[in-house]
């Protein structure tokens, strides 16, 4: 079988004219045994690198220990080859040596590189490290240049392999994949193959069609998310390169507005967090002082009747205390991939950004609130009263007579009815005095809201819904315990007229013989509750619209405080200016192809009939694919693509 | 087949035997039968051989209960014109109560000190009940019109008539043999309840509990009493019934002459007519009982 690569290639080493040799720098991905990805990261000349040679195993030991753990284990960064500026016809460079011999000759790495050597002076310090190296590594890669003009893309020349040592075998007939990407770049984009918003091991919830649970099954060609993190740890690996490139040569000026930055920049971070400190230590003591009285009923009554309150007071402390970390801009730069490192950023935005829209929301708010204190006052309490007066004195009163034509009994209808209406009778009174408070209590909203946010005097206004309408829930949990106790004796009177029992053990109903006392008991009991049950199942229904009603007003609320809290807004914002950041999926544009054996580039298309039938090798046509590396952009709404890619490997036979 | 052969068979074939075991007896088939078949057989075992005379007799106990509730209907007719007033029928319920005890002294032999205490106590219960419950029976079906009122009485009258335990009372004394079945049951919940629909019509709350303690006292001691009459002396119980039949015939007439003339009816059709269909169509009663019948299980062991 031929064996099939594939050479992730940068972008910029094709864009311009490579002059002289170049040390490839990369990873070796393997999934199958005839079949590699060779991952370029970056190319670094000889010229300039001759006084790294001792130092390079240390060099490429840091570039891995900084790179993802999940990189890290399944392929290390590693010097991968060189590649040699070469003649358009992609002739051997080498003088004297024959083709043939090169390829017969299958004594390693180190026979390899003295062939090359052959008048070739600056291989003397690589041959060193080439003896180190070769014994705990299994590939090696030589690459040629070769022209390709598509100017719409910029691309000029395509690398073409020369031969690879693959496990101590000189391969160089095999089918190619040349895979041009623009390396990533954080705050510009990357790539990634899952949807944008699913998580690590992400399943999508949609229902896949039967040919993609086929296609699962079918073992995967390639470890595609291997490649994919260590092409987005590129830029990474090249900076810590570069680092200790220019650590060695020269230390180069710093400007000093950097450096002045820098440390205004440190010193906000401390002067914020000694703030945050503060205001952390008061709240602890106010919450440790509040605890003090946390055995009294008192306490966790007030608890639980302010808990929505306290639960965003909780979530705004949280996120105020947390202004610190996001100042101190660690961790950005010791993320290796630009994916993980654009997730953490992500995740950052995100906080301050909602925090933001909250506190600006709060200020609308709270500046209006504080401008129209008396026009709102006088509203709440229209309300409040036509509430009472329209609503419930009147429904009740209505409920007493004739209800809807429904002719109620009148006595059981009064002793409800009169209930009710002392209650509401005793609330409102109680109301009167608190009524007095309400401008006080509406320009401490207005403040919390300045201070806090929208989402904290929001969850208070809930608490005082519920607060208000106490007697409205009590009266409805009191009539509901009536008609439940009612139905329950119904049907247990209905089961004893059929002579049956119910049984909890089984769940069933049993036969039963009842005495003849529980018998008539029974029947003097049905009677009434059967003839009663109009009237408390109106009475019911009643009340139950009420609560409901002012439920639901509780709930819109709470959905309001749940959409400001949970809006992404950083990510709408960044979607919309800049979509590259967001990559959903990579797809391949196929750019052309070349067979050795006619020059000219073909179309995408390879002749199936063109496949060798006899046994010479060197008869072989070889072929490359080349194609370039795109990303899917999310867009809003948008079904999630498949995780899996597969690249089948079919179309390079 | 076989038979119809020859008398004297091979000697060698064996005698066919009943049994049930064995399988296949050779040169027999399977359904054979040979001449005892059908000899265990009993024709009519449990059928009670009865004459017209034993069964008018019997049908007095059902004619006698119709009149007993042909006079609570006559009572309630009467409280509902406002006829009665509550304390005329104040008076009516102390005096039956009186002389149901009166009936259950002179009757019971078995007649111990704590079974009357028993059925003081028990009546005593009901009438705190029903003095509790008065007010709110008095009110309860003001919004529902007086034909279903009257619709739902009768209807549930016919079902406790048609349902009732002619044979017993449903009532016993306690330690009496069989307990009562669910249809003797449904039939007193549905004289129960037809009396509190009744009972809700009335004016005021001692016309509602007057009405309930009659109704009560008759539908549950009524057949207590006309039980141990009956268990009592025969002669005194037809007499009794023959008393009965008579007053209420009277209070129906000068009541309505329509209803009159429909218990007249009734009671003819219960008293003569269904005994004679009876013994004319008990001439076609064909039971076969015999050794092939399922076992049945005797529980009434009394120990």
């Amino acid at each position: 079988m031929r064996r099939k690569c594939r050479i992730w290639w940068p972008e910029q080493l094709s864009s311009t004219q490579p002059s002289s040799d170049n040390l490839l720098f990369g990873w070796f991905v393997s999934c199958l045994s005839d079949s590699l990805d060779i991952v370029v990261a970056f190319a670094s000349n000889l010229d300039s690198s001759s006084n790294l040679q001792s130092g390079l195993q240390e060099i490429l030991h840091s570039i891995n220990g900084n790179m993802h753990v999940s990189l890290q284990d399944k392929s290390k960064f590693c010097l991968l080859g060189q590649s040699r500026g070469s003649l358009s016809n992609g002739q051997v460079f080498c003088n004297g040596m024959q083709e043939d011999d090169l390829r017969k000759s299958s004594d390693g790495l180190t026979g390899c590189c003295r062939q090359w050597s052959y008048g070739c002076l600056k291989l003397d310090g690589l041959l060193e490290q080439c003896r180190q190296m070769s014994t705990g590594r299994d590939y090696w890669l030589e690459l040629t240049y070769d022209s390709h003009d598509l100017h719409a893309r910029e691309i000029r020349w395509i690398p073409k392999v020369h031969h690879i040592h693959w496990n101590s075998v000189l391969v160089s007939r095999c089918d190619v994949h040349v895979i041009v990407y623009e390396t990533p770049k954080y705050g510009a984009h990357h790539f990634s193959l899952r949807f944008w918003n699913s998580s690590e091991h992400g399943k999508t919830s949609i229902k896949k069609p039967k040919w993609v649970d086929e296609l699962h099954e079918k073992k995967p060609l390639n470890d595609l998310d291997t490649v994919i993190l260590a092409i987005n740890s590129a830029t990474a690996a090249k900076k810590i390169f570069e680092r200790h490139d220019g650590f060695r040569r020269s230390r180069v000026n710093i400007p000093i507005i950097w450096m002045f930055c820098a440390f205004m920049c440190h010193l906000l971070a401390m002067s914020m967090a000694s703030l945050s400190t503060v205001f952390y230590i008061f709240l602890q003591f106010s919450h440790s002082f509040l605890n003090l009285g946390s055995q009294s009923w008192v306490y966790s009554a007030s608890a639980k009747a302010f808990s929505n309150t306290w639960i965003n007071i909780r979530i705004r402390c949280c996120q105020i205390l947390y202004w610190p970390i996001f100042l101190q801009d660690n961790d950005l730069r010791s993320q290796s991939s630009v994916e993980c490192a654009e997730k953490v950023a992500l995740h950052k935005h995100s906080m301050w950004s909602s925090l933001l829209v909250d506190i600006l929301l709060g200020d609308l708010i709270g500046l209006t609130l504080l401008f129209h204190m008396e026009s709102v006052c006088s509203w709440v309490s229209n309300f409040a009263s036509d509430f009472t007066n329209e609503l419930l004195r009147s429904g009740c009163v209505w409920l007493m007579g004739v209800p809807a034509g429904f002719k109620l009994n009148i006595e059981l209808a009064g002793i409800l009815g009169m209930i009710s209406l002392n209650t509401i009778q005793i609330w409102s009174t109680l109301w009167i005095f608190v009524g007095s408070l309400l401008i006080y209590f509406i320009k401490g909203l207005a403040i919390l809201a300045i201070l806090f946010g929208v989402t904290v005097p929001a969850a208070l206004v809930i608490d005082m819904i519920a607060i208000a309408t106490l007697h409205l829930s009590t009266l409805h949990w009191l009539i509901s315990i009536l008609y439940s106790l009612q139905l329950h004796a119904l049907a247990a009177l209905w089961r004893l007229f059929r002579g049956r029992k119910w049984n909890p053990l089984r769940q069933r109903l049993d036969s039963f013989d009842y005495t003849v006392k529980q018998h008539v008991v029974g029947s003097l009991l049905f009677t009434p509750l059967l003839l009663l049950l109009p009237t408390t199942s109106l009475f019911y229904i009643f009340f139950t619209i009420m609560n409901t009603a002012v439920s639901l007003s509780s709930m819109f609320i709470e959905v309001i405080i749940s959409v400001i809290h949970a809006t992404p807004y950083i990510k709408i914002i960044l979607r919309l200016i800049k979509p590259r950041r967001f990559p959903s999926g990579i797809w391949f544009e196929i750019i052309g192809c070349q067979n050795n054996s006619s020059d000219s580039p073909c179309s995408a298309f390879i002749d199936k009939n063109s496949s060798p039938s006899d046994g010479m090798p060197q008869q072989e046509d070889e072929s490359i694919l080349i194609s370039v590396l795109h990303s899917n952009y999310m867009n809003i709404g948008e079904a999630p693509c498949s995780q899996k890619s597969f690249i089948s490997l079919d179309i390079l036979d | 087949m076989d038979t119809s052969i020859s008398g004297d068979s091979s000697p060698t074939r064996p005698k066919w035997r009943k049994v049930a075991y064995g399988g296949m007896q050779p040169g027999f088939d399977d359904n054979h039968t040979d001449e005892t078949f059908l000899e265990d057989m009993v024709m009519n075992a449990n059928v009670v051989k009865r004459n017209l005379l034993k069964v008018m007799q019997d049908s007095v106990s059902i004619s006698q209960y119709l009149c007993i509730v042909a006079l609570v209907v006559l009572v309630w007719t009467y409280t509902l014109r406002s006829t009665l007033n509550e304390n005329s029928l104040l008076l009516l319920d102390v005096s039956l109560l009186g002389l149901g005890f009166l009936t259950l002294l002179l009757t019971e032999e078995m007649l111990s000190l704590d079974l009357l205490l028993h059925y003081v106590l028990n009546v005593s219960f009901f009438t705190t009940g029903l003095f509790v419950l008065a007010p709110i029976y008095q009110t309860l079906t003001q919004s529902i019109s007086s034909d279903s009122i009257w619709a739902v009485t009768i209807s549930l009258l016919l079902l406790h008539l048609f349902l009732h335990d002619y044979s017993g009372s449903t009532i016993r004394a306690p330690g009496a043999l069989k307990n009562p079945n669910l249809t003797s049951c449904i039939s007193l919940n549905a004289s129960i309840v037809a009396s509190v629909f009744i009972a809700s019509r009335l004016p005021s709350r001692v016309h509602v509990f007057a009405i309930m303690l009659f109704s009560l006292q008759v539908f549950l001691f009524a057949p207590l009493v006309t039980y141990c009459i009956r268990k009592y002396s025969f002669r005194l119980h037809l007499l009794f019934s023959f008393g009965l039949m008579a007053a209420t015939l009277a209070l129906v007439y000068s009541l309505h002459l329509l209803l009159f003339v429909l218990l007249v009816g009734m009671l003819v059709f219960v008293n003569v007519l269904c005994p004679y269909w009876l013994i004319r169509i008990q001439e076609y009663k064909f039971e076969i009982n015999g050794p092939w019948d399922e076992a049945k299980l005797c529980f009434d062991i009394t120990d």
